[in-house]
């Protein structure tokens, strides 16, 4: 998955980013070129206001663009605002990607990233639910240029032909917990083994606890960077299902998120933003849900 | 990319540049290079023997003069030189088996162990001395036409070229490159009787009055004012050094020290020269001080134990902090009074203080620029980046309230003296978008000693991330980075060694030498009049 191809396709002239941690050296001297080789010129990017300030605080090159080129709207969220989509839309259509690296040279490929696109146009609007969605939830949380851009992107004319279904490849949480959404997706569904990457984790152990419960996992492999790891050994001996903790054998910090669910209902994997931090869990999580992968 | 129209298994993200070696990863160097090219053209550090430039303009005196005429064209000029350089390699190696700083004698002497009388020209090293020198030369005047074939100079190249066409041109192979062939192969005999006449240690007499004159020229262009300023201040320096104690020609260290001087006890037409590599020193210091201080920060990094997921920023600096001996030692052999105890329990004005009362003795101040008596300074601290381990991060602090004390009051006043301590802005951390600033803020808040070696160890891995990615937005397939930034996490990726950037001054004060103007014993009779015509000169031209 190269970010730079998926940035330089033509020709979608609006990009909506957003991105938990933010590097706005890299993404002037980096993303944006890209994005202008695609043909996208209205740029917005929502990041978290906590990482956002502390990207800031330690700036210290020159800032070109920002505010001129493109937007960047800090965005308030209880925990933290962790989606990474990156949306790049036109009048035809548009392309998607979403995955768990930030706009951050880390998350071009310096960790270990993962991530999926698509295209969003004709007859592949099936699971494009949570577009709409999304999109009508930024546009209540951004004000004036920002909010400008994203109603010129709700009133692109394909939306309208995303069909009312119900079917959403993609989760968001801004409503409902992720957590309470893949619950009710798997209702009834038992697996034996949850596989995981992560790039940090919860220090109760709390996502691991509320997977077991919820779906009767026998046991639980962990694989990720053990200085990312904030597990109190405790919390995890607490646990019933065994948790083998797996070190990333990759010379680069693991960051990715994915989650295979395995056992006799099949094996339904999750991959997106979702950190393994069971306080995360209600507030600030995207993904993609594909059971049929 | 192929995209499909739901989402597919999703893969690694990478986009695959290849982590290669790079310099000047913090970009601090390039301001100190482009100081000191202001003061010293057209000499360059893998330039040291004058006798290329010689070389240089006959091989294209050579090929412009030959019967045709041949084209204009870099790369035919190149397939006509590079078997003359070879030539001039080989007969080099032949006649001076010892020699040193002959391109590609290491090939040559391969080449001569073979049997046979013939031996083929080829290429001998990837990077040619007529590249090498070739910007010296066009910046002397000795030849031009960087694009294609070079022309020789109307003046001094012009003459250069007669003259050695004179004596080179009368061997055998001399006469073959005048007659424009390309040589193919040469004989032991040509390529001996070549290298008597093209020794690389040794220069015809009006050759080498010819140098001169195009180094130091009597009526020099407004690029070449600031080469006759520093040469001048060498041969000056080197007429009053005591040959006794100072074994050997002049050194970057006596030049440095005599810029720090106060007083006027210089002509007057030195001074800008002396202001010049004194603000040189300022920048350098600074530069030195953040590499040494990246150093050490990837040392620890990539120290046994610390995997992928790197340390806490804030982990970094508290270990790098613990070694407090480290910075006593510093402390100690800087000449600063006392000891310097504990990193949390000394602040900022504290050493500010200090540093004040090092730099008291004698200090003069002269349109902004200060000098003092004393060892504390900015050559200390350069020095000092050896040998000292985590006591480096010391010299961050010290440098920048160093160059504020030498130069802080012409950077806030503009003074045109001083635009090279902000070349290159804030990317480069000039003086006064960054230094002056922060430390104005820094002192606001009086932080310790421990917290200021923190905030700029911190700014020193911002400044190389995105020097880095600078680099890498430029040449997406080349990744220089040595350690990452991941949030507050700070991830080794190879190891990187500090350096210093390169004055220049020892390659010119080997030209000098050659140019038999100053020699052990110090300046010579021939130089004593060349010192006396740069002054001269000097007096009538205004500075640049």
């Amino acid at each position: 998955m190269n970010p730079r191809e998926f940035l330089r396709e033509a020709e979608y002239p609006i990009a909506l980013l957003t991105t938990y941690s933010f590097d706005p050296y890299f993404f002037e001297r980096f993303v944006l070129p890209d994005l202008w080789a695609g043909g996208s010129n209205r740029v917005l990017v929502l990041a978290d206001r906590g990482a956002l300030r502390s990207a800031l605080d330690s700036q210290v090159g020159d800032l070109r663009h920002l505010g001129r080129r493109y937007f960047l709207e800090p965005v308030e969220w209880p925990g933290a605002f962790h989606p990474k989509i990156f949306l790049r839309v036109g009048d035809e259509g548009g392309l998607v990607w979403v995955g768990s690296n930030n706009l951050t040279r880390g998350g071009w490929g310096g960790n270990s990233e993962l991530a999926s696109a698509w295209k969003l146009e004709g007859d592949g609007l099936a699971g494009s639910g949570w577009l709409p969605g999304l999109l009508t939830y930024l546009d209540s949380i951004t004000t004036g240029l920002a909010r400008e851009l994203l109603g010129q992107a709700l009133r692109l004319p394909w939306l309208a032909n995303i069909p009312g279904d119900g079917r959403f490849d993609v989760l968001i949480s801004h409503e409902e917990p992720i957590g309470v959404q893949l619950s009710r997706r798997w209702a009834g569904r038992r697996f034996t083994s949850l596989k995981l990457l992560t790039g940090s984790t919860d220090s109760d152990a709390g996502f691991l606890r509320w997977a077991y419960q919820t779906f009767g996992l026998e046991d639980i492999d962990t694989c990720l960077t053990p200085e990312s790891a904030s597990f109190e050994v405790e919390a995890l001996d607490a646990l019933d299902p065994g948790v083998g903790i797996v070190p990333s054998s990759d010379q680069k910090l693991m960051h990715a998120k994915f989650y295979w669910f395995d056992g006799l209902d099949g094996g339904p994997r999750y991959c997106g933003a979702l950190p393994t931090a069971h306080a995360r869990l209600g507030s600030s999580l995207v993904g993609i849900s594909k059971p049929w992968w | 990319m192929d995209y499909g129209l739901s989402p597919s298994a999703p893969g690694w993200v990478d986009f695959a540049p290849r982590s290669q070696r790079g310099l000047d990863l913090l970009g601090l160097r390039l301001p100190v290079q482009a100081t000191g090219l202001s003061l010293l053209n057209a000499v360059t550090t893998i330039a040291p023997r004058v006798r290329y430039l010689s070389f240089r303009t006959f091989i294209a005196d050579a090929y412009r003069t030959a019967p045709g005429p041949p084209p204009d064209s870099r790369d035919a000029f190149m397939a006509f030189a590079l078997p003359a350089e070879a030539a001039f390699a080989l007969g080099n190696t032949l006649v001076r088996p010892d020699a040193t700083n002959i391109v590609g004698i290491g090939r040559a002497g391969e080449l001569l162990e073979s049997e046979g009388e013939l031996i083929a020209m080829e290429r001998l090293v990837a990077q040619p001395a007529l590249n090498i020198y070739g910007q010296p030369a066009e910046s002397l005047g000795l030849v031009g036409n960087p694009d294609g074939a070079p022309w020789v100079g109307r003046d001094v190249g012009l003459r250069l070229a007669q003259e050695l066409r004179k004596s080179w041109g009368s061997t055998a192979l001399g006469r073959r490159f005048l007659d424009g062939e390309t040589l193919d192969a040469a004989s032991r005999e040509d390529l001996r009787e070549f290298g008597e006449a093209c020794a690389v240690d040794e220069l015809l007499e009006e050759e080498r009055r010819l140098l001169i004159d195009a180094i130091i020229p009597e009526s020099p262009s407004r690029d070449a004012v600031e080469r006759v300023r520093t040469c001048a201040l060498l041969l000056y320096l080197s007429r009053y050094r005591d040959a006794e104690a100072s074994k050997g020609l002049v050194t970057e260290a006596e030049l440095m020290s005599a810029a720090r001087q106060p007083g006027q006890s210089f002509p007057a037409v030195l001074r800008p020269a002396l202001d010049g590599w004194l603000l040189y020193q300022v920048r350098d210091c600074l530069a030195v001080a953040h590499e040494a201080a990246l150093g050490e920060v990837v040392s620890h990094l990539n120290s046994e134990g610390h995997g992928p997921g790197g340390l806490l920023g804030t982990e970094v600096v508290e270990g790098l902090l613990s070694y407090g001996s480290a910075f006593d030692r510093v402390w100690t052999d800087l000449g600063l009074p006392g000891t310097l105890g504990s990193l949390d329990d000394i602040r900022l004005a504290d050493l500010a203080e200090i540093m004040e009362a090092a730099c008291s003795d004698g200090m003069d101040e002269l349109g902004g620029l200060r000098r003092w008596n004393g060892q504390f300074d900015e050559w200390k601290l350069i020095q000092a980046r050896r040998g000292y381990g985590t006591g480096v991060l010391l010299l961050l602090p010290l440098a920048w309230l160093l160059s504020d004390l030498r130069a802080g009051r012409g950077v806030r006043e503009k003074g045109s003296l001083f635009d090279g301590l902000y070349l290159g802005g804030g990317s480069r951390m000039g003086m006064r978008q960054v230094v002056l600033p922060r430390l104005e803020q820094m002192k606001d808040r009086n932080p310790t000693l421990a917290e200021v070696i923190g905030e700029l160890v911190g700014l020193t891995v911002a400044q190389h991330s995105q020097v880095a990615m600078s680099r890498l937005a430029a040449t997406p397939w080349k990744d220089v980075a040595v350690l990452r930034v991941e949030g507050d996490r700070w991830i080794g990726l190879r190891d990187f060694a500090p350096g210093r950037a390169a004055s220049r001054l020892l390659e010119i004060t080997g030209w000098l030498h050659q140019l038999e103007l100053i020699s052990d014993a110090g300046l010579t009779e021939e130089g004593e009049t060349i010192l006396g015509r740069a002054l001269n000169t000097l007096e009538g031209t205004p500075r640049r």
